[in-house]
């Protein structure tokens, strides 16, 4: 028998209470989409949600940054923790809108459907991601005293990646796999950056420390 | 059980999303207990296997911590799995026990792969493994379980950002706790 027949054959014996069940369930999933969609967009439209989601999201790269170039032996450094802060609010700052670029740029349909705005808030949800993490570094360094938090934020970025795609699909209704590679693609690469020259930026701390110790000695000389 | 392949270890350890979605089996649930029974083994083996190095423990305290490993493993994850099902029972919850447990104990597929390359490096280069292996593994499990959390969630960011975050710190600190025992 030929595929084709075979088809036929099987169309002409599928029960159309099957069918009814199946157009209901595809209903009900095209409902859920429209439901989820109009939840996204009612949340970003709510000022004081997107603050807690701003708010939260800083506090946690903070915290993240408090303990990147942490010293065992000066555990509360300034420098140490101002310089680690400074990295991880830039690093956030940076994921935030080159994903939001990305993804607004390669969904010019889904934009005309939920606005920019939509799309921006799909990622500040994806960025959230970061908070297990935090979590997990400040009481690995600050409580184990490991040094793990580097390898923590590469982990971090890539789940960030993963999420920022994830939530477009579900604002969009349909997984895109082009929105993940891109994604993984901007992750990937921040995180071979980031361990590639982390060791480089550990240099930092110590050089704004004498900075500001000679700084002021050289111009109090100046001065006299 | 034919679901439970090395496949799926290592599809839960690169693409969970996927995996979650697709390749689940809740019909055999108990088979993922071997995963995280096993991963847990090997971390806790490792750890114990740290301190005989360093002469600090004998090697019956090894075997003790390994035990206490799968234990952990077995039950104690599982446990938590059946814990997080409860509370996300709350928000309307529409996946099965058994999907909970499956998809939180193979959030540690990653530890397992971790464990066998941490203790290949431990018993053949006599590395202290425990954290730079071990503890990596335990956190390689965070995005999975975000991911399976945020299903049993229906989407909800914020409790399941909050519970991922608890049980976190929850591994981290009760391995430290038995480590000290």
């Amino acid at each position: 028998m030929s595929l084709f027949k075979k088809t036929k054959n099987e169309i002409k014996h599928t029960p159309p209470s099957m069918t009814a069940i199946e157009s209901k369930k595809l209903k009900e999933l095209a409902e859920k989409i429209l439901e989820e969609r109009k939840e996204i967009v009612n949340e970003y439209k709510e000022s004081k949600y997107s603050k807690v989601l701003w708010f939260t999201r800083t506090l946690a790269f903070a915290a993240f940054g408090a303990t990147l170039f942490h010293n065992p032996y000066k555990p509360l450094d300034i420098f140490n923790i101002g310089f680690g802060v400074v990295i991880c609010l830039f690093l956030n700052a940076y994921l935030k809108h080159f994903y939001r670029f990305l993804l607004t740029l390669f969904n010019p349909k889904l934009k005309k459907e939920v606005t920019k705005k939509a799309i921006h808030h799909s990622v500040n949800r994806a960025l959230i991601y970061i908070v297990p993490y935090a979590a997990a570094s400040l009481v690995g360094t600050f409580y184990f005293n490991w040094q793990l938090a580097s390898v923590l934020l590469s982990t971090a970025i890539m789940t960030i990646g993963i999420s920022a795609a994830g939530e477009i699909s579900r604002l969009a209704g349909k997984s895109n796999f082009r929105d993940t590679v891109l994604t993984s693609i901007v992750s990937y690469s921040t995180t071979f950056l980031l361990t590639r020259y982390i060791k480089m930026l550990v240099i930092g701390p110590g050089l704004i420390e004498t900075l500001v110790k000679i700084v002021p000695t050289l111009l109090g000389k100046g001065g006299n | 059980m034919k679901k439970l392949k090395l496949g799926i270890v290592l599809s839960m350890m690169i693409s969970p999303k996927k995996t979650l979605q697709d390749t689940i089996d809740t019909s055999s649930w108990y088979y993922s207990l071997i995963v995280s029974g096993l991963a847990f083994g090997l971390f806790f083996l490792q750890t114990g296997l740290d301190l005989f190095k360093t002469g600090q423990k004998s090697f019956i305290y090894v075997i003790i911590t390994a035990l206490i490993g799968l234990g952990y493993g077995i039950f104690v994850i599982p446990l938590l799995g059946s814990l997080i099902w409860l509370i996300f029972k709350i928000f309307k919850n529409n996946k099965s026990i058994t999907w909970a447990i499956s998809t939180i104990c193979l959030s540690y597929s990653g530890a397992l792969i971790y464990g066998l390359i941490g203790l290949i490096f431990s018993l053949v280069l006599e590395w202290n493994t425990a954290i730079a292996f071990g503890v990596t593994g335990i956190l390689w499990a965070i995005r999975p379980m975000v991911l399976s959390i945020k299903e049993m969630s229906n989407d909800k960011l914020a409790p399941s950002v909050i519970i991922t975050t608890l049980v976190c710190i929850f591994v981290l600190v009760s391995w430290s706790f038995i480590g000290q025992i």
